[in-house]
């Protein structure tokens, strides 16, 4: 089995392909939105931390 | 009796803990995904009815199985919030909520990809169908209940009550809907199980461990996130590491 | 002060609902003038054929129902929230639970009741053959205090949040689903009961109610959430 034929999928490429590729973008935009979230949490609590300091 | 199960149930223990079990899950969810996947595509045999179609199976059964059970366990730790009055149940639904709602969405959307080759068309309003889309729906209400509401701890409650009462809500849509489906247009697309190859059994258990192991570790994240949100001004929190340089 | 029984309370938020309901007619015709415009608009959208007009016609104005009963749903308790009776009626010594259903039935008099009346005379419009009209007629005297009750919950829940009308929607809606699916289902073309559905609805029903007068005696009062009893509804 060669690899363009393993990607045709006996003609059902776009069905197939396309239920992976949007779980593969789902699960790595979820992924990166989790990431981006900490890092803005994280974000706000150094900035809480540091008015804190500047009032002391 | 010797582990303190309460002690686990407070924000600023489970933060580590949860942080620790991150990285296990992670990996050994990398590790499934790919030994299914290989499973999946190159150990599984080409169906005799349905050619290579049939390999959607292999993400679409986790997805559905997911995020049906997901729901489950969201509603389960909204009504422990709500009974118990622990902070961190309460947290853990709302971690749980969007992961959900994306698994509800990539099994409508792998199921029409299937669909539309197998049946020839990309959506009927099959029970199982019609009950994942309202499923879908009752998702983005929690969220945006929970979302609409500023204080969290009635945001807590108020969305508890909504996953209550849509897990209760569950089982009868889905029977409503077959019901009217079948008096309405006869059972016109039944799946019908021919028995499955091995390969095939360990493929899709595969995957599902995979994405199960996925959606605990990427909750955990979110939880995480929820808890430093949540505790901003606990002095544990300022103690962070994290947080401190 | 004497006593008031479960039932004098219950006549009473009644009485003292469909009273203000009558000084603001404007709002109940409001949403009968939408549910009779939503039925008519889909003649105009699909096409006059009368064949499948009368086919469509149960789920045109169940739909329509439905939609005109989630307009009403913001007003059963917002104005009793803004000027704080809502409040005062959370100190009456007698139970919640009988409060909030006397709000219910009397917001089912006043927003589903009409529809009820009305739906006949748009059924006529859809070319609806005589003993259709009366199945449709049961079924929505049956259905719309189940939409009321199930709404309900939505409105306790979304209480003073923004955006609260179109969240009421998002909420609702998937849950009325079963409603809607019997309630059309019914008075399509058979006309017959099915032997199943019964015991369905009169479980929806209990359940409805159950969580829906729990969820009010909770939502409506942020303030004054840990005084409830959870554990004698759970």
């Amino acid at each position: 089995m060669n690899w363009s034929e393993f990607f045709a999928m006996k003609g059902y490429a776009w069905y197939i392909w396309g239920s992976y590729g949007m779980a593969l973008l789902i699960f790595i935009v979820e992924i990166i939105m989790v990431r981006h979230r900490r890092i803005l949490t994280l974000q706000q609590l150094h900035l809480m931390r540091n008015a804190e300091d500047d009032m002391t | 009796m010797a582990i303190n199960w309460f002690k686990y149930s407070s924000p600023s223990t489970f933060y580590g803990v949860a942080g620790k079990m991150v990285p296990w899950f992670a990996w050994s969810a990398a590790i499934l995904f790919v030994v299914g996947l290989y499973i999946s595509f190159f150990v599984a045999p080409t169906d005799i009815q349905q050619s290579e179609a049939y390999r959607i199976m292999f993400i679409h059964v986790p997805a559905s199985i997911l995020s049906m059970f997901i729901y489950l366990v969201m509603a389960g730790y909204a009504a422990l919030g709500l009974i118990f009055n622990t902070r961190l149940s309460s947290m853990m639904a709302s971690a749980l909520a969007p992961t959900g709602a994306l698994l509800a969405f990539l099994s409508l959307w792998t199921g029409a990809l299937w669909g539309k080759p197998m049946w020839g068309a990309w959506w009927v309003w099959d029970a199982r169908l019609t009950s994942e889309l309202i499923l879908l729906f009752l998702y983005l209400g929690f969220i945006a209940l929970h979302a609409s509401i500023d204080d969290p701890r009635r945001a807590d409650r108020a969305s508890a009550l909504l996953a209550i009462i849509g897990s209760v809500n569950v089982p009868i849509i889905y029977f409503s809907v077959q019901w009217w489906n079948t008096l309405h247009q006869g059972a016109s697309v039944k799946f019908t199980g021919t028995s499955m190859h091995v390969a095939m059994q360990q493929g899709m258990y595969t995957m599902m461990l995979a994405v199960w192991l996925y959606a605990i570790a990427v909750s955990l994240l979110r939880v995480r996130c929820i808890i430093l949100e949540r505790e901003c001004k606990a002095q544990w929190v300022s103690e962070l590491t994290e947080v401190r340089r | 002060m004497n006593k008031l029984s479960l039932l004098g309370l219950l006549s009473l938020v009644i009485r003292r609902d469909l009273v203000l309901a009558m000084r603001r007619r404007a709002d109940v015709l409001t949403t009968l003038i939408f549910f009779v415009i939503v039925v008519s608009l889909f003649p105009l959208g699909v096409g006059p054929e009368m064949d499948m007009l009368r086919k469509m016609a149960p789920g045109v104005v169940w739909v329509a129902a439905l939609l005109a009963s989630m307009l009403s749903l913001g007003r059963m308790f917002s104005a009793d929230y803004l000027d704080g009776t809502l409040e005062q009626m959370m100190l009456v010594p007698q139970s919640l639970s009988v409060l909030v259903l006397a709000k219910i039935l009397a917001h089912w008099m006043v927003s589903g009741l009409p529809l009820v009346i009305m739906a006949p005379v748009l059924g006529l419009q859809f070319d609806m053959p005589t003993q259709a009209l009366w199945v449709l007629i049961a079924a929505l005297l049956l259905g719309t205090p189940i939409l009321s009750m199930i709404g309900a919950v939505g409105a306790a829940l979304t209480l003073g949040l923004r955006g609260g009308g179109a969240l009421v929607s998002l909420l609702v809606l998937p849950l009325c689903i079963p409603v809607l699916v019997f309630g059309a289902g019914r008075s399509g073309s058979r006309c017959k009961w099915h032997k199943r559905e019964l015991p369905l609805i009169v479980a929806r029903r209990a359940t409805g109610d159950g969580i829906g007068i729990y969820a009010m005696g909770y939502g409506p009062r942020p303030a004054y959430f840990d005084r409830i009893k959870h554990i004698v509804y759970f």
